[in-house]
Order: C-alpha cells, then structure tokens, then sequence
C-alpha cells in the first residue's frame, strides 16, 4: 500500500433486516440487506456504489455512519496516518458524536432532506449549534454566509424557507450543511438522481470542486453509471446486498471481470444514435433479498452460469495480486470469461 | 397511452387483468370471456412470465419491469395506431430499463405505431426517436431528425444540454459544461426569448425584446433563435 492514508475500512459489515407479520410481530423472513461487505477508502478519493434498486447501497451508505446501526462487522476510522483506527462500532454515544463532526451526508431527494419549517439559516446552521461550536447569533449568520458562499448560493437567501428555492439550490443547501463542520469524509447518497440533467451538471462540477478545495473523500451512491464514471476513482458494484466487483474506475469500465457488471455497461443507452449496439438484456428481475436463489445470487439471470454457480458462492478475490490497484472479483469463472466493457 | 410512473398509474384494489379487460370490453363488442382471452394473448406479447396466472396479480405483486409490462399491454388493448409514452423508463432501473426500450422497439416494428416518446433522457431519445422536438418553458426550441439534433445543435439550449450530459466511456477526462442558472417557474417567465437570462450567446436588446420565430434553417430542421437566418 502507498503512504495514502486509508480513511475508512470497512470490514465483513452486515445489516439483516427481520420480516415480521401480523399483530404478534412474528419474525417470518429475514432480508439481507447487507450481507459480509469489505471495502475501503483512502483519503481524497472518491468510491463510487452502484447496482440497481434495493440492492443495499444506501443501506451500506448509512451503515457507514451509524445512522442505521449495523448488525455486525467493524468499520474502521483514521483520521490521519498517525491516528491509531478507530472502531467506529465501539463508541459510545458521547464519542460517536464526537467523531461523526468528521463526516457528513448528502441525501437523495433534495425536496423532503430539508425541513420545510426551518429557515436556510437554521438548517445550515444546526450542526454548528448541535455541536456547540458557535454560540453567538452574529457569528453563526457569518459562518453561515460562507458556507453559502462556497456552495455558490446568494447570501440574501439565508432567511428564506426551502420551498422558495429550486431542486438545484436545494442541493447546494444540503452540500452546505454537510461541510458546515469541515467533514473529511462526506456520504453522498445519490445526490443528483433527482435533478434536471442542465443542473445535474452544475452539482456534480461543484463536488468536483469542493473535494480538491477541501481534500474530501466521497462515498458516492448512484445507479446512473455515466455519472460514476465521471466522478469516481474507484467502482464497486453490488448485487442483492453483496459486494460483486470492486476495481479502479477505468479498469472496471474497460475490462469488467463479473458479468453482472458487464450487463450493468451494456444496458445503458448512449446519447448518440449512431451507436447501435447488441445489448446484454438480462432475464428477469432483481432477486429478492429475503429470499435469495442459491449459489452466486445472480445465477439465474446470467449468460455464463454452470452447475457451479447453483451450489457454491464464490468468494471475493482479487484477481490482480496487485495491493495498489486491486480488482476485486466474485465470480467463479472471473479469469475465464473474456467480458467486454465499454470504451471509447 | 404509457404513463410514468407504474407504481401509480394502476389501481391498486384491482388486478392487473381486470383492468385490462376493462379497456377491452369498453371499446370492443366482446364477451367477458374473449376478452380475458385476448388480455392474456396481450401479456404474452409484451414478455410477461405466465401470463394466465400473472392475469389475477395485483399491481403490488409486480416488480417495476413487469408493471411496465402490464401498462405497456394494456396501451396496446385496441391496436392503437399512435402510442405516447411519457417517461416510460425513468422510474425503472437501467437493465430494466433495457429491456422496455427492446420491447418499445419491437413491437413498433411488428404493429406498424406511431410513437410519441416524452423524456429528458437524451440517450432513451437517441435509441428510440426518429424526430426530435426540444421545448423549453412550454415553446418549441429546436426540430430536427435525431442524427441532425446530436451531431448538429442548432439552439444555445440544445448545446447546453447536450454537453451537460456525462458520457459512459470517456470517463473523468471528459468536460462537463452545465447550462447556468436554473429552469425558472413559469409565473415568472422573462420577456422575449425565453431563454435569454441562460443563454450564453445573449445578443442585449434583442433577445430579451423580442420573441424568437421557429423557422426552418436548413430542410426539416427548425430552430427558434436569433442566431440563425432562413
């Protein structure tokens, strides 16, 4: 490994929700949100999470942060090389506060994220006040304005409530809010998936930005693969609460090695009708995670299935031996199959 | 008629069969019984998986692929000669997504359709259409066939949104120029050209006097904007 400082390992997490039915709340099924998944992040780098829906990846995103407590695994914070890791499950609620000013999330829908009853000074402000950092009303309207500030927003709107801006601004505000405290690690849970394509654009830029600026590390959940492409170092692909393919981005486009992933690069239209392509369709729907098939979860609906793949889950491994770009892989025929991806 | 969003567009209290039969025996002279007949040939066509059992389902029991299906079957009841889908992917995932456009495309060829596709999704556009109309604040923008739109934007707002779009394949090398500002709400619309407080090309004096005319600039290609003279 080089000298980047791994800021986030996560390791064997788990979060299994019950089903439970009727009046005695009997536990009838358990859903496998997410089941065993291993990754990490380093520092100033961006890690993509795609797949389709209800696959766990906001699950694993709010996992990370302990907004939902997982079930078991451990997640390792370091805030710098020095710092001995941190075990973000063994805090108690005083240190988990604590630390939890380090990161920050982004959520996805822009229009029920902000309290439509707090003022746009408020809503940046909270953390500032929740954490006891600023006291005085002059300073935080002044902390407040450079937070807007930074996210391009008019300082005159601090005093506005949420429904006077649009899906665009809203965003921003809620990117304000998640730098207020100068997080190094910001959660960003499909933050452009509910915006206009024009203003898409704009919010990604900013990111982009604000990650040079602030040296930030995203975790960056999105099902839109142009948009990972864009924005990430490196792409791991889940499937049905299981981690199936992590590789750097560009190797993982150009040389998919899981043909769940190949299928994912193949469906995407591209925004250019001469490209005509054969497209990979996949039969059927996504597995139901409270009843998952056996085997590789994906085996019924794979071009490349064999016995094999019915009976044995394959492992995650990395396939390139190389500790600085490893490409993980969970497929029994990864070294096998010849895949395509996409390329220019 | 393929509305957006599947989940919604279906009654909940009925089933999938029901419903589709309704549309049957309301615009044909047709028994009860043909008609289910004929909603089950309807769901064979559209790729739905047994489909006499999956006639009883409630639109809750479906995934979202499959409930786009049913909508799709159901719009096709009467062999309609024009079919307007209006963001019949964005609520689905994209290998779902893949799999509807296949079946938009298939059956279009095998019934001979029209189809009206409404979408913000310039790569579904660049699958589907053969034509394309952009609209901006409720005016026609630009009018031109699809290989003309993309490799030929006329409209500053054409531009803008065809190089705000991420392309899968060239990765982080690429530029992403965003239209500035946002869509404004429409109690507030500016004079003249609708566009002009975004536009990149704002020619002061003209475009916010005056409305632009959609005029054909070259053949089969219209575009509303001063930029261009017939």
């Amino acid at each position: 490994m080089d000298n980047g400082n791994v800021l986030l390992n996560v390791n064997s997490l788990k979060k299994y929700f019950p089903r439970t039915k009727g009046f005695t709340k009997k536990v009838v099924g358990i859903v496998k949100a997410v089941d065993k998944v291993n990754f990490f992040i380093k520092e100033g780098e961006t890690l993509a999470l795609v797949g389709e829906s209800g696959c766990g990846k906001t699950t694993t995103g709010r996992c990370v942060l302990r907004a939902i407590e997982p079930d078991s695994g451990k997640i390792y914070f370091k805030m710098n090389n020095k710092d001995k890791p941190i075990n973000m499950l063994d805090l108690d609620k005083d240190k988990l506060k604590e630390i939890r000013k380090n990161m920050a999330m982004v959520f996805q829908d822009p229009y029920s994220s902000l309290n439509p009853r707090m003022t746009i000074l408020e809503i940046v402000g909270e953390p500032f006040v929740i954490h006891k950092i600023v006291t005085k009303r002059r300073e935080l309207e002044e902390r407040v304005a450079n937070l807007l500030k930074m996210v391009r927003l008019d300082t005159e709107y601090m005093r506005r409530y949420p429904h006077a801006f649009s899906g665009g601004q809203r965003q921003r505000i809620a990117i304000a809010r998640a730098l207020a405290l100068q997080p190094k690690f910001i959660v960003a849970d499909e933050p452009v998936s509910a915006l206009d394509v024009s203003v898409q654009a704009q919010i990604l830029n900013l990111l982009g930005e604000l990650q040079d600026e602030f040296n930030l590390t995203y975790l960056f959940i999105a099902h839109n693969l142009a948009v990972v492409e864009y924005v990430s170092t490196r792409v791991a692909v889940m499937y049905v609460g299981k981690m199936v393919e992590l590789a750097d981005t560009e190797e993982l486009f150009s040389n998919p090695k899981h043909p769940y992933t190949e299928a994912l690069l193949s469906a995407v239209p591209k925004p250019d009708p001469k490209y005509k392509k054969k497209r990979i369709i996949l039969k059927g729907d996504i597995a139901d995670p409270a009843n998952p098939p056996s085997g590789c979860y994906f085996h019924p609906r794979c071009n490349y299935a064999q016995d094999i793949c019915k009976d044995k889950e394959p492992p995650l491994v990395n396939i390139t031996g190389d500790e600085e770009h490893p490409h993980y892989v969970a497929c029994h025929f990864a070294d096998k199959l010849n895949l395509l991806g996409i390329k220019d | 008629m393929i509305f957006q969003e599947p989940m919604t567009s279906f009654s909940p209290v009925h089933t999938i069969g029901n419903q589709i039969m309704e549309v049957i025996m309301l615009h044909q002279n047709v028994s009860h019984k043909e008609a289910k007949d004929k909603a089950v040939e309807l769901l064979k066509k559209v790729g739905m998986p047994k489909p006499t059992q999956m006639i009883d389902a409630y639109p809750f029991n479906l995934s979202g692929g499959m409930r786009q299906r049913a909508m799709i079957a159901m719009a096709l009841s009467c062999q309609p000669s024009l079919l307007i889908a209006d963001e019949p992917t964005t609520a689905v995932d994209v290998t779902i997504q893949a799999q509807v456009l296949e079946l938009v495309k298939e059956l279009q060829k095998e019934l001979n359709m029209a189809l009206i596709i409404i979408t913000h999704d310039l790569a579904v556009i660049a699958e589907l259409a053969d034509k394309v109309l952009i609209m901006y604040l409720g005016k026609n923008v630009e009018y031109a066939s699809v290989d003309e739109l993309f490799y030929n934007p006329k409209h500053p707002y054409t531009k803008g949104l065809l190089s705000s779009i991420p392309k899968l394949g060239k990765g982080s090398r690429q530029r992403i120029e965003p239209i500035t500002g946002s869509v404004p709400s429409p109690y507030e619309i500016s004079s003249g050209c609708l566009f002009h407080p975004r536009c990149p090309h704002f020619i002061p004096g003209v475009c916010d006097k005056k409305e632009p005319p959609f005029i054909e600039i070259e053949k089969n290609h219209k575009v509303s904007c001063f930029l261009y003279k017939r």
